[in-house]
């Protein structure tokens, strides 16, 4: 079992209102321009594939037994072992590989408009970051692209949360807003939806063991059909989202 | 700490005068290397075998590619990689690493693995490029083979390619596919298709403007197989296809490689005549 890392000096509110102001963040009204990317999902709606709640049920939660578990959620948790070793250039190194790991243009930068956002927004709402200027400037500099689970992991580590609590966050966070392109896009009613999300928090729930004992070694690790439809997206008529 | 290996492959290409020879090929256990095709118009051009047509429980493979300066070589493997049964839970490992000198150009072709029932599998390719440096390889992935003709049967297959330019990371290419915690056939992973084909080009001079370009040539192919080009964070291509069988597949990846090669490497067509296999 983890325990959590809140300080002993910090009392009982303030760790709650730290954890708020976390939780903050992963609300898919929180405007960082995520409402604009589909991850693929729209390649499989405009082919067909996907044209009822049970056909997105079963993208999401393929998407987070591949690309999210080996992805975004492992990057979080590696993200957290190299602050909690006081490893900072670790963290761009991480940045750049599942970059390099992700085989379409748009995916990619998608990711990279998205950091970019959440960078300026959480910087204006909270002063003095840990980390956070250095991993801009890694960004600036070219060593790292920028990714929205690192600066999520950055903010969540310093105000004291544990890695398991902010990967479950991050991933309800993703999952939330994937769910709310999905009911504007498909379209599905609100409250399958919620439905859907409730099984995705499920979902997280196996997936945390599996990514707590992964290594970078399997960072990027990606599904065939996940990043095929990623890829045509680029090149698909009629277009409600950005990636 | 020394391995045993249950077979390696060393080769080495280097330029002679004007033109490329194989200085070394070296062999030892379960894996052999052809002697010169002669398909290539003068490339040099080997195909690495495996005596047994597979790979078997647990066991290790090492390959080891060196292209000397400005040598341009063409690997492929003979057949499809059969990774047999597994009835022990043992994992079988293919390692290979390719490390280029300037200016050379590595044509390495790896045909698609067939797994097993139960086999499980990591296969890592570490590619080490110097400047100027160019690259095409390909691999995949079928949904395997079981005496009940059910598709994914097997265990956990991880093939991983690596390929750096001196200290950077140019791309990381890790299909993972573990049907006890994933469902394989479904949509995100392989979508009612059995066969997966990758391919990568690495060429500072790729751009947008070819992707379009390749794209448009393949829009022409008559194929039932879903297939997609995206350029890579810096000088590179990809190429994804998912289709009903391994000919629908490689019409597409074989008319990728086609492309580039006249189009951009302005090299005469070569016919590997392999059965089944890769026709460029």
């Amino acid at each position: 079992m983890q325990t959590c890392r809140m300080g002993t000096v910090m009392n009982e509110t303030e760790g709650l209102l730290r954890r708020l102001l976390a939780f903050q963040m992963c609300d898919s009204t929180f405007p960082i321009g995520t409402f604009h990317h589909s991850f693929g999902m729209e390649n499989y709606l405009r082919e067909g594939r996907i044209r009822k709640g049970k056909d997105f049920r079963m993208w999401i939660e393929n998407y987070y037994r591949s690309q999210f578990l080996y992805g975004e959620g492992l990057l979080l948790l590696l993200v957290f072992r190299a602050l909690d070793e006081d490893s900072f250039k670790k963290i761009p190194e991480l940045d750049d590989l599942l970059t390099r790991s992700t085989p379409a243009l748009e995916t990619r930068n998608g990711t990279k408009k998205i950091a970019r956002q959440m960078l300026i927004l959480a910087r204006t709402l909270h002063r003095d970051i840990p980390w956070m200027d250095a991993y801009e400037t890694s960004i600036a500099d070219g060593r790292a692209h920028g990714n929205p689970a690192v600066v999520f992991a950055l903010f969540a580590h310093a105000q004291g949360l544990c890695a398991q609590e902010s990967f479950l966050m991050y991933g309800y966070s993703v999952a939330s807003t994937l769910v709310q392109n999905a009911v504007r896009s498909i379209p599905l009613g609100q409250r399958e939806g919620q439905v859907i999300l409730t099984d995705v928090i499920r979902l997280l729930g196996q997936l945390y063991p599996q990514a707590a004992e992964l290594d970078e070694d399997c960072l990027g690790a990606s599904a065939p059909g996940l990043e095929l439809a990623q890829i045509l997206h680029e090149t698909q008529e009629g277009r409600l989202f950005m990636s | 700490m020394s391995k045993t290996f249950s077979g390696e492959i060393e080769l080495s290409f280097a330029c002679r005068g004007d033109r490329v020879i194989a200085d070394r090929t070296y062999r030892r256990g379960n894996s052999r290397i052809s002697a010169n095709v002669p398909a290539a118009g003068g490339i040099p051009c080997y195909f690495l075998i495996s005596t047994g047509g597979g790979f078997i429980e647990g066991e290790h493979y090492r390959q080891s590619i060196h292209l000397g300066m400005d040598a341009h070589a063409i690997v492929t493997t003979q057949t499809p990689n059969y990774i047999y049964k597994c009835e022990h839970g043992l994992t079988t490992r293919q390692e290979c690493s390719v490390s280029m000198e300037k200016g050379s150009f590595l044509e390495y072709y790896i045909d698609e693995t067939i797994p097993y029932k139960d086999a499980v599998y990591e296969q890592r390719t570490d590619i080490q490029l110097q400047e100027d440096a160019r690259l095409i390889l390909t691999d995949g992935l079928t949904s395997g083979w079981a005496p009940d003709g059910s598709a994914f049967s097997y265990g956990r297959i991880g093939q991983r390619i690596r390929v750096r330019r001196g200290d950077r990371l140019l791309y990381n290419d890790y299909l993972l596919i573990d049907p006890s915690r994933q469902p394989a056939a479904q949509l995100g992973f392989f979508e009612g298709f059995a066969c997966f084909h990758s391919a990568v080009i690495i060429d500072a001079c790729l751009d947008a403007a070819f992707v379009d370009a390749v794209r448009d040539r393949l829009a022409r192919l008559r194929t039932s197989a879903r297939f997609g080009v995206s350029l890579l964070e810096e000088e590179g291509v990809v190429l994804r296809i998912l289709g009903p069988d391994a000919d629908q597949t490689r019409t597409v990846l074989d008319a990728f490689i086609r492309f580039y090669r006249e189009e951009v490497c302005k090299l005469a067509p070569v016919d590997l005549r392999k059965r089944n296999g890769i026709k460029l």
